[in-house]
């Protein structure tokens, strides 16, 4: 396939010693009507954030002064040249990860915003046009993918450190993944399709993406190390994770195959069919048997009994999840335990 | 050009006419090219405003300098994108050859396109600089308010701003400090001086907070930031040279 060339006149360009700017969106890339969707998701996103924010700055007058300051150091963060080894070249970290940890989701897709647009008047990285785009990818995308991997984390009983290099190593891959299909939907052709051209963007990222969120991930340990270690209590999260914007992000990425069937003109076969069966026929693979053997109504009714079983199983257990804070909890127990200890004294 | 020697925003000159324009036309007259540059389905429009962006650049005394070093990124970026459209896009094969066995085509489609999104490329970014060069952010912040952009929002990007150049001295003297230990020897102590460098940030950046915000209570401050209007008309002037300007790109659009 023209794709192994491709992969080697990218590496070739990649290995050149020049900062490697792929994490944004240049203006001039996307078509116009995908543009405006962009804007308004990206926009729309933002206003859902500040919405939920509004509750902590009313409310805290420092709030305002604190996120002000860390968007600052988030711009900083995204701006600092990072070496990235075997790559040969220099590229920079999103910094969504430490800041969902630290000020959680929705603060995060606000201060990407701030970041982004600074990040587009001062360095020329991004644009207006695209500045939506890049708020879903980087923000919503990379904030939650951060967010969630930590939260989790936490709650599965890892400690601090993998939990943190999980969420920056999260935060980083998804910002790349959410890249790689705005590209291959706004750059792709008649004769190849939108799944090959995000595999390829994909695969083009890999050589500095791979190591650079393995790298993401070690420094956001380093920063939370280092701040628990000195400010404990800026460790702490505080907004709540929006299950909604999850499902929005499903919604979209079901849209591929939308483009796909304006082409043909026929009616929409479904993503399966127009994109992975195509992709995987392409490629000589067919399509295996499946295990349970179930068709027409009865894999629907499957769906959605698992589907069921999954959303009961979450809202059970909501409150642990979403709502009670594990640190809190941890600390808690490992005092009671100090003070159950005997001492020398007795 | 040093990363850090690119923070640096235009406008400041209040002798220039092109500085002293309204902020909301000159939003307006960047968000107007750019969409008539992504509407453009031909070379014209965005060839256009590139050189309407440097002719603009030159009346208003741009540092080339500056102007240029912007555009080294997405130079890169063309470059790239001439490569993914060249073999991903088209059917009139131009020239195909082998490689490993793989026979991989260059398609006359693809390179017209690839030329064109690239062109589109340096128009976007081109408009982009000559705003971001010949205004400040206060009044570009002025103009959003104008234009209904959440205050919250501002507020933040307001004190995004202030601060960026104060963490900012911060981090460039903990780096050269790092380097100078040598701290920056091999990518193992690179990374763990970055990784100090970042904890050092936000720590600095808590403490910061604590004292701006006793520093902004004592001035009054009750959880609300003033930020400035821009109120009435903007200059005539101004507004029908942005629509004459505008014209040739939108007939380019529609004529070609």
């Amino acid at each position: 396939m023209s794709w192994l060339l491709f992969l080697y006149i990218l590496l070739g360009l990649f290995f050149i010693p020049e900062p490697a700017r792929a994490m944004h969106i240049s203006e001039g890339i996307l078509p116009f009507n995908q543009a405006v969707i962009w804007t308004v998701l990206g926009g729309g996103c933002v206003l859902f954030a500040l919405w939920k924010m509004k509750r902590s700055t009313d409310g805290n007058s420092a709030f305002k002064p604190f996120l002000g300051m860390v968007g600052a150091g988030v711009f900083l963060i995204s701006a600092m040249p990072i070496p990235v080894p075997f790559a040969g070249t220099v590229s920079h970290p999103a910094g969504t990860g430490i800041a969902a940890i630290l000020v959680g989701p929705a603060a995060t897709v606000v201060l990407t915003s701030i970041t982004l647009l600074l990040h587009a008047l001062f360095l020329a990285h991004g644009g207006l046009s695209t500045l939506g785009a890049d708020i879903f990818a980087m923000g919503v995308l990379g904030g939650y993918a951060g967010y969630i991997t930590y939260r989790s984390g936490r709650k599965m009983g890892i400690g601090q450190g993998v939990s943190a290099f999980l969420a920056g190593l999260a935060g980083d891959w998804a910002t790349y993944v959410g890249t790689s299909s705005i590209l291959a939907l706004a750059l792709h052709g008649p004769e190849h399709g939108i799944g090959e051209l995000f595999t390829t963007v994909l695969v083009a990222f890999v050589p500095t993406q791979v190591p650079l969120g393995i790298l993401e991930g070690i420094v956001a340990v380093f920063v939370v190390k280092l701040l628990l270690d000195r400010r404990p209590e800026m460790v702490r999260t505080l907004t709540r994770i929006v299950p909604v914007l999850l499902v929005g992000v499903m919604l979209l990425f079901s849209s591929p195959g939308t483009a796909q069937a304006e082409d043909t003109g026929q009616a929409w076969p479904g993503v399966d069919v127009a994109v992975v069966e195509k992709t995987a026929e392409e490629h000589g693979q067919k399509a295996a048997e499946p295990l349970i053997p179930l068709e027409g109504d009865l894999l629907l009714f499957a769906f959605l009994s698992a589907g069921c079983i999954g959303g009961f199983v979450v809202g059970y257990q909501y409150h642990k999840l979403f709502v009670v804070e594990t640190d809190d909890v941890t600390d808690n127990n490992e005092r009671k335990h100090d003070e159950d200890q005997p001492t020398g004294e007795d | 050009m040093e990363w850090s020697e690119l923070m640096y925003m235009g406008g400041g000159d209040s002798t220039n006419p092109i500085n002293c324009v309204d902020p909301r036309v000159k939003i307006l007259f960047a968000l107007s090219g750019i969409a008539l540059i992504l509407l453009a389905g031909n070379l014209y429009v965005p060839a256009y405003f590139l050189s309407l962006a440097v002719v603009l650049g030159i009346m208003a005394d741009i540092d080339y300098h500056q102007f240029l070093v912007r555009l080294v990124a997405p130079f890169l970026v063309i470059s790239v994108l001439l490569v993914i459209q060249s073999f991903y896009y088209g059917t009139t094969p131009l020239y195909r050859f082998e490689v490993f066995g793989f026979e991989p085509t260059i398609y006359r489609e693809g390179v017209r396109r690839g030329i064109l999104l690239g062109l589109r490329v340096a128009g976007g970014v081109s408009l982009l600089i000559l705003l971001s060069l010949t205004s400040t952010v206060l009044n570009l912040l002025s103009a959003l308010k104008y234009f209904f952009v959440p205050r919250l929002w501002l507020e933040i990007m307001f004190l995004s701003y202030r601060y960026l150049f104060v963490f900012l001295s911060h981090v460039l003297t903990t780096f050269q400090a790092q380097k100078t230990r040598l701290g920056y020897r091999d990518s193992a102590t690179s990374l763990s001086s970055l990784g100090s460098l970042a904890g050092h940030l936000f720590l600095h950046i808590f403490d910061q907070t604590r004292r701006t915000h006793e520093a902004m209570r004592m001035r009054g401050y009750r959880g609300t930031l003033p930020v400035p209007d821009v109120t009435g008309t903007p200059d005539v002037m101004p507004v029908v040279l942005g629509i004459i300007l505008l014209v040739p790109g939108g007939y380019l659009w529609l004529g070609m």
